[in-house]
């Protein structure tokens, strides 16, 4: 079934409740009254690079690779990062794969899309500087159709870091309404591009992500979560609440012009890749490090005062700290990672468990324990690439990202809150099967690739994790419509569905055959 | 073939990846063709993003995935500031030799 994917990165039921209880998003609330949602686990890591692909793959980080933007390598000649690009993703997306069973996919504006990947259909990556765009695109003549769409523009659909680093630190009140607006005109041209390709060479699967929520809310949740909205607002808070809301009423036209050219016959899905929320501290990690001893700074480092997370060159960050004399450091700040160094491996466990220790102990200005669990890399990012992961990662009290700078104290209060993310993400469905009115139990973001492939009418490759959501269906169209399971040429009902399915595709020795398979992966006990 | 021309040799092609690298720019900043002497950053306006695409395309011009690029990248543990085209050659000759 033609189905679209409708990517809200960051999006939280916190924001999108009350905007269309007001009345700003009537076709979200269509949807709400029309289909089922549920809440969406993110990735342990919640942030773009790992949970986008792990959507797309359904496998964990351990087994795609992808833990951050950028990843930390050791070798002879120190410290270095590496961006992370679609070549350093070790399984294949959905895209790729529904291309190879006869489908055609449109993929919009997603994480690790370059280079770009041969597909039966089009793929455009997100992340991208508008300079490599084009060659970042496939097919290779792709832009030379898209030229001619209104607002199609490579210099605003393309990825401006410094653009992005605005948002992640303290903004001057002025710069804000340009800022908003920039978003705001990015998502247009996304969304033209998606509606060009929709009506003029239509996909099985169109997906495009509309990263601007994540970027709006990261700088203005405060404007948008009720519980943080100011009662009286100053004229310029107003005019910010203002322009926040033309953010969320065009996103809202968009899906309304989406279902339009869907149709009745076709199916939609809505999916962020994590949540949101308030963060109101900093947690400067490297100075608690420094003052447990484990870090040393390379001579005199600035006390941040701007609640900045990041310097302003991530090559930058190399050189602040004095490598040979450090045990732990935190190096990258969308990570929330502490990585063990020059530490001896008969030690490690031990200096491992201590530090462990240390971190809980952090304590708050209000005597709260700040650091709520501390994940170590082979528990939550077991598989072929866990290396990639940090030794240690963090989840804060208010689930903010640890700031790599120095700062006066290793908690301080923010001035106002910022937007950070939250685990618990939304998934919605409007469409044939699907669920009226409904709200069903939390799925995780490693559900969603079953979700797609399936509608979409093919097997769901039996090396995905997660399970299918069958609870987002009436029971009678799984009946008629089953998800199976493929691995090579044997075909068999996904874990969620075995009783299901079984009643009316297999004879009892399939089943046998089937439900050992099943076993034998870990589907069933 | 002497080492003059196996230097050349990379620098021509280095000068060929950069070329078809920034041929999308619409803010090239360089007077002129690119030379063995131009530097990435000062004259070509490269960014740390710029980089990583350099890398990937060097890569994939020579099918090679595990080049020690921090070699050239980095110097006593910190990043350079900026690169010659006849530097990023002459890191291919060693590495390729």
């Amino acid at each position: 079934m033609r189905t679209v994917l409708f990517g809200l990165d960051g999006a939280t039921y916190s924001v999108l409740d009350p905007l269309m209880d007001q009345g700003l998003m009537p076709n979200l609330q269509k949807c709400r009254a029309a289909g089922v949602r549920c809440l969406l686990e993110s990735t342990p890591l919640p942030i773009t690079p790992q949970a986008w692909t792990t959507l797309a793959t359904g496998r964990s980080m351990g087994h795609h690779g992808i833990h951050d933007f950028v990843r930390v390598e050791q070798t002879d000649s120190g410290i270095i990062l590496r961006f992370n690009t679609g070549r350093d993703r070790h399984v294949p997306t959905i895209w790729k794969y529904l291309s190879e069973c006869g489908k055609r996919i449109t993929a919009l504006n997603y994480y690790g899309l370059a280079p770009a990947e041969s597909v039966n259909g089009h793929t455009m990556p997100g992340f991208v500087p508008g300079r490599y765009l084009k060659r970042s695109s496939f097919p290779a003549d792709l832009f030379s159709r898209l030229e001619q769409v209104p607002h199609f523009d490579v210099g605003v659909l393309g990825l401006d870091l410094d653009i992005e680093k605005e948002g992640l630190a303290e903004m001057p009140p002025e710069r804000w309404e340009e800022w908003i607006q920039l978003h705001i005109e990015r998502e247009r041209a996304w969304f033209a591009t998606m509606e060009y390709l929709m009506e003029h060479e239509p996909s099985d699967l169109t997906a495009i992500v509309f990263d601007g929520v994540d970027k709006i809310q990261h700088l203005a949740y405060r404007f948008l979560d009720p519980k943080h909205v100011p009662a009286n607002p100053t004229p310029w808070e107003a005019k910010v609440i203002d322009l926040c809301h033309s953010y969320f009423k065009q996103i809202d036209d968009f899906l309304g012009r989406t279902l339009e050219l869907l149709g009745e016959d076709g199916r939609l899905f809505i999916a962020s890749d994590h949540g949101f929320t308030a963060s109101d501290e900093i947690l400067y990690i490297n100075k608690y490090l420094h003052d447990l001893g484990h870090l040393r700074w390379n001579g005199e480092v600035d006390v941040d005062e701007n609640e900045s997370i990041v310097v302003e060159r991530l090559t930058r960050q190399m050189g602040l700290y004095d490598w040979r004399n450090t045990r732990a450091a935190a190096l990258t700040p969308s990570c929330n990672g502490v990585y063990i160094l020059n530490v001896p491996p008969d030690e490690y466990e031990a200096f491992r468990d201590k530090l462990i220790d240390e971190l809980y102990a952090l304590r708050g200005e209000d005597g709260g324990q700040v650091i709520t669990e501390v994940k170590k890399r082979e528990d939550w990012f077991a598989g072929p690439w866990m290396h990639r992961a940090p030794d240690l990662t963090l989840t804060l009290r208010d689930h903010g990202f640890l700031s790599v700078l120095n700062g006066s104290d290793a908690v301080v209060p923010r001035k106002s809150p910022v937007g950070t993310h939250h685990p618990l993400g939304v998934l919605w469905g409007v469409g044939p099967g699907l669920k009226v009115n409904a709200t069903t139990k939390q799925c995780n973001i490693l559900d969603v690739a079953s979700l797609l492939v399936h509608s979409v009418g093919v097997e769901i490759p039996a090396e995905y994790e997660g399970t299918f959501p069958a609870d987002l269906y009436e029971e009678s169209y799984l009946v008629a419509n089953p998800p199976k399971v493929s691995w090579g040429e044997k075909v068999a009902p996904a874990a969620a569905e075995v009783q299901v399915a079984q009643q009316d595709t297999m004879d009892s020795e399939e089943e046998l055959v089937l439900t050992q398979r099943l076993r034998s992966l870990g589907y069933i006990e | 073939m002497s080492d003059v021309s196996v230097e050349q040799r990379y620098e021509k092609d280095v000068i060929e990846i950069l070329a078809e690298l920034t041929a999308d720019w619409d803010d090239l900043g360089l007077n002129g063709a690119i030379s063995p002497d131009t530097a990435i950053v000062a004259e070509l306006g490269f960014e740390s993003l710029d980089v990583v695409y350099l890398v990937t395309a060097i890569e994939e011009r020579y099918d090679r995935r595990d080049l020690p690029f921090e070699q050239l990248l980095m110097v006593d543990g910190s990043y350079v500031t900026d690169l010659t085209v006849k530097q990023i050659a002459q890191f291919l000759r060693e590495q390729l030799k």
